[in-house]
């Protein structure tokens, strides 16, 4: 696209044009390719926060965009054919927020384009914008429901939105006649309450599909009495037609009638006119839910929304900011020519979309640029399900929730189990010379839940995968999902952990307080300096097969030590340990490669189980490999990527993606009366100050190294000052540290 | 009976070991070589010998390997071979100059002409490794410092404790499970007799 196209003020509407006939006109007229046409700015804010130094504002608005179907950077958009305009185009509005410093002159040229998880508001952290970055967040995911779901009144420029939450709309895909795409869709309900309806939810938020009938003669509802981690099933019975209804939600809530108490106005009403306040969906089943069964129906859907149109929203959104000057109508941009260099980020389901946007060669814009310079997936190990007909981009790892398929490592790979073609994450972007500088973190929760090892070994799980000089790998051992407190104590707080998922359940261990802040912090600054100076980050660090820290997910390859009090051997067991990744059957009109298509299969029968690699321990059961990290290497207890659910469903399997912690016995008389293997604090630093000083030469080699800044090296060695580790406990008496050491039994 | 049972196995065992780069394992024996092509400016890989330890110096090039790519043992790379059969015994510490980590410089064996997978240094690891390793090599053994695209930074890798010692023959095998079984029935005598 030229910049003529990008300076068309004198094209603006004429006031008493309505705003959204003058809007297609323009549109008709731009020829655009894939672009923004369109922004307004809905509100300009103060950005304050706590130590903040320089003064920034926030500027939330809308972007209207057009995609031409025919070009072939849109090609790989499942159903952007089915999803046009009467003029052939394919169109969007999205939402998007920018924090920038109010004196320009205050900015120091680098934006963040951070990626909204499940829609949620995101403005850059306070230590961001003491340095003068700038922050663009901007919709995404498509699906109008939950967090996502689109405002009142939001396609209509002459509107204001006062939402801070981020959405897209999207078309849905129709038929060459014009009519609505149905299909099959999956929805599974765990209902501890027994109470009245239960939703058709994907982790928390609705199934953002309709029924296109509530004849429950179309759909199937059955139970299912077991499901191990590694995919055995244990079926139960079909629910009779007549003995459960699709009902209303209100506010989002479903309601509390037992099926006996429904009357037709309790039975839900699948216009599309009444999304997104309907959702979610719920059902109701005669004599209530047994609270012990997993159920699983197939409906059939329709607002088919062709998702992959917000990724490409994101894509242009991204370009717009960083090189236009103004829209179509001559609104400027607002950061025009202050961006030098920039990078996408993205936490756990936005890090996998940040995946999924790199796989679908979604960095290069339409004329051909490359958008972001960098890329950062966070704790993130798959893909988003956002370019799929009836994709759940919320799901995350359960049975029959893709984010697997297709090619997962970023270099060229054979997918040898699988048959896949060889293919990479950076496949595409390399064919465009627009692949970003990648830095990726993860830990152990993304091991042991989120199918991590998948990205580093193949599904062969036999050969150690490149990396690219243009990507970075950190994993930072132990951690549970996005790091924990970083408390350092003596005394942990006992307080229930709740397993995310689909009513889940509660973990049995303690919560994980392994942090990952120091890492991010280490991150957030080599991205910037890798960008805009060329300075390279720290090299990678990751467990490896070579290494010999990537092993088998069983306790003897891990060398797992026993007796750690809370933790049973069945654990380690495959049927309740690590998620593997399954390689589901969706049916034949689901490209399993690119993960697009139509995936027609619901459920998907399961054809591979491919397990996944886990780090090996140490002799106190924390994680071999990775960067250096002050708690792991000078710790108060066993650090995991994993926890244990205590009851229900998944009773005695892994609890999801939540981590776990079982704190070291205080003094070696505690540890033998649980016969635990593990070193007391008092036998492992004698005193307080024997365990600060382990800190202090921990945190000493981890800044020495490049894995940790001065400051946060400072903090956790002043933190560690202040803790209550051995306060009032008496070393113990006559033994050396020589001693102590070789009390730890066998 | 026993005992000379046992010193026949402890004599079979001896052979002709070298500790050390003695010997079969002189430095002279050892083929030195530089494979693959790089282009630009470069600089090949070295290997220093002394009686105690071998140091290995990898390539470097300003406009890499041919062929080659980061983080795959490419074409170039140097190589120290001995034509010997023998357990090969050794330490090793390993340390990558490249910027971009161990990744882009990779160390290894090549046993019997095949290249041992994966090699010894961890890409995932710490710019500076060490440890210890033993190979039964029954025609050839050499050492590699693969510098995958050879851009980036050199490694290198000092090897010591080095030791090769023969393959014991199945005959030797044969005498040490006969002394072993000769030694516990002698055992298990002097405990019926006590």
């Amino acid at each position: 696209m030229n910049s003529t196209k990008h300076s068309r003020g004198q094209r603006r509407p004429q006031a008493w044009i309505p705003a959204a006939l003058a809007l297609a006109a323009a549109l008709a007229a731009s020829g655009a390719d894939a672009r923004i046409v369109r922004i307004k700015v809905d509100s300009t804010t103060a950005a304050t926060g706590t130590g903040q130094t320089i003064a920034y504002q926030t500027i939330r608005g809308r972007a209207w965009g057009e995609l031409d179907p025919s070009d072939a950077k849109n090609a790989v958009i499942t159903d952007i054919q089915a999803a046009k305009d009467p003029d052939g185009k394919v169109r969007y509005v999205t939402s998007f927020t920018i924090t920038v410093p109010t004196n320009p002159a205050q900015g120091n040229g680098f934006l963040w384009h951070d990626v909204p998880n499940r829609g949620g508001n995101f403005l850059i952290p306070v230590v961001e914008r003491n340095s003068g970055d700038i922050g663009l967040a901007s919709g995404w995911q498509a699906d109008n429901a939950g967090a996502t779901a689109v405002p009142a009144n939001a396609a209509n420029p002459a509107s204001t939105i006062t939402t801070t939450n981020h959405w897209v709309i999207a078309p849905t895909a129709k038929d060459a006649q014009g009519n609505e795409i149905t299909g099959n869709v999956l929805g599974r309900i765990i209902n501890r309450s027994n109470t009245g309806g239960a939703p058709l939810n994907v982790m928390g938020n609705p199934i953002p599909y309709l029924p296109s009938t509530v004849d429950t003669a179309q759909a199937t509802l059955k139970t299912r009495i077991a499901e191990t981690i590694n995919g055995q099933i244990t079926e139960g019975t079909t629910i009779a037609p007549g003995d459960w209804a699709f009902t209303k939600s209100s506010s989002g809530t479903c309601g509390t009638k037992t099926f006996e108490q429904l009357t037709p106005a309790d039975i839900f009403d699948n216009s599309n006119a009444l999304l997104p306040g309907s959702l979610p969906v719920c059902i109701t089943v005669r004599g209530g839910f047994n609270p012990a069964l997993l159920y699983q129906v197939v409906y059939p859907a329709k607002n088919a929304y062709a998702l992959g149109v917000g990724i490409a929203a994101f894509r242009d959104v991204g370009s717009f900011f960083r090189y236009a000057t103004a829209d179509d109508f001559g609104t400027a941009n607002p950061i025009a020519g202050l961006v030098r260099g920039s990078s996408m980020r993205g936490s756990s389901q936005s890090g996998n979309f940040t995946r999924q946007f790199l796989y679908m060669g979604m960095n290069q814009d339409e004329a051909g640029r490359k958008i972001h310079d960098g890329a950062w997936p966070q704790i993130a190990g798959r893909r988003v399900a956002a370019n799929v007909r009836w994709g759940q981009p919320d799901g995350v790892l359960e049975l029959y929730q893709m984010g697997s398929e297709g090619a997962q490592w970023w270099v060229d790979h054979p997918d040898t189990v699988r048959g896949l073609p060889t293919k990479g994450i950076l496949s595409r972007c390399s064919l465009t010379n627009t692949c970003p500088k990648v830095i990726e973190h993860f830990g152990g929760a993304e091991v042991y839940a989120l199918k991590m090892t998948m990205s580093w070994v193949g599904t062969g799980g036999d050969v150690d995968i490149p990396l690219t000089r243009n990507v970075r790998r950190y994993y930072i051992p132990s951690t549970t999902h996005g790091g924990g407190s970083g408390t350092m104590t003596q005394s942990p707080p006992v307080a229930t952990v709740n397993c995310p998922g689909n009513n889940w359940g509660q973990g049995t261990l303690l919560a994980n307080p392994m942090p990952s802040t120091e890492m991010v912090n280490v991150i957030r600054v080599a991205m910037r300096r890798w960008v805009l100076e060329g300075a390279l980050p720290p090299p990678s660090r990751w467990p490896t097969l070579a290494g010999g820290t990537l092993v088998n997910a069983t306790k003897a390859e891990m060398n797992f030590p026993s007796n750690v009090p809370g933790i049973p051997d069945s654990i380690f067991a495959p049927q309740n340990f690590v998620f593997p990744v399954f390689d589901y059957d969706w049916g034949p009109e689901y490209n399993a490669s690119d993960a697009t298509g139509n995936p027609t299969n619901q459920p998907p029968p399961i054809r591979t189980v491919i397990p996944m690699k886990v780090p090996k321990v140490d002799a106190d059961g924390n994680e071999l490999g990775g960067v250096p990290t002050v708690m792991r290497d000078a710790p108060l207890g066993t650090y995991l990527g994993w926890n244990i659910t205590a009851g229900g469903f998944h009773q005695g399997q892994v609890c999801n993606y939540v981590g776990g912690y079982v704190p070291f016995a205080v003094t070696r008389a505690q540890r033998l009366t649980t016969n635990d293997t593990r070193l007391s604090l008092q036998e492992r630093y004698g005193s307080k100050a024997g365990y600060v000083a382990a800190v202090t030469a921990a945190a000493n080699s981890a800044f020495q190294q490049g894995y940790l800044l001065a400051e946060d090296r400072d903090a956790l060695i002043a933190r560690a000052q202040a803790s209550d580790v051995l306060v009032g406990v008496p070393p113990l008496r006559g033994k050396s540290g020589d001693e102590r050491s070789a009390a730890r039994p066998n | 009976m026993h005992k000379t049972l046992l010193a026949l196995a402890t004599l079979a065992a001896c052979g002709s070991a070298s500790a050390a780069f003695t010997g079969d394992a002189a430095p002279g024996n050892w083929a030195v070589s530089n494979l693959g092509t790089l282009t630009g400016t470069f600089s090949l890989g070295t290997a220093l010998f002394s009686s105690s330890q071998l140091v290995m110096i990898g390539s470097d090039s300003s406009s890499g390997c041919t062929g080659a790519s980061y983080g795959v043992a490419g074409s170039c790379e140097l190589r120290v071979s001995l034509n010997q059969p023998g357990i090969y015994s050794f330490d090793y510490s390993y340390v990558s100059l490249d910027s971009d980590g161990p990744g882009g410089d990779l160390f290894g064996v090549v046993v019997n002409g095949t290249r041992v997978l994966p090699q010894i240094s961890d890409p995932g690891g710490a710019v500076a490794q060490i440890g210890t390793r033993s190979f039964t090599a029954t025609s050839s053994f050499a050492f590699f410092l693969n510098c995958t695209d050879c851009l980036g930074g050199k490694s290198t890798v000092t090897i010591s404790n080095f030791n090769v010692s023969p393959i014991p023959e199945p005959s030797t095998l044969a005498l040490w499970l006969a002394g072993g079984v000769a030694a516990g029935g002698m055992a298990w005598r002097r405990r019926l007799q006590g």
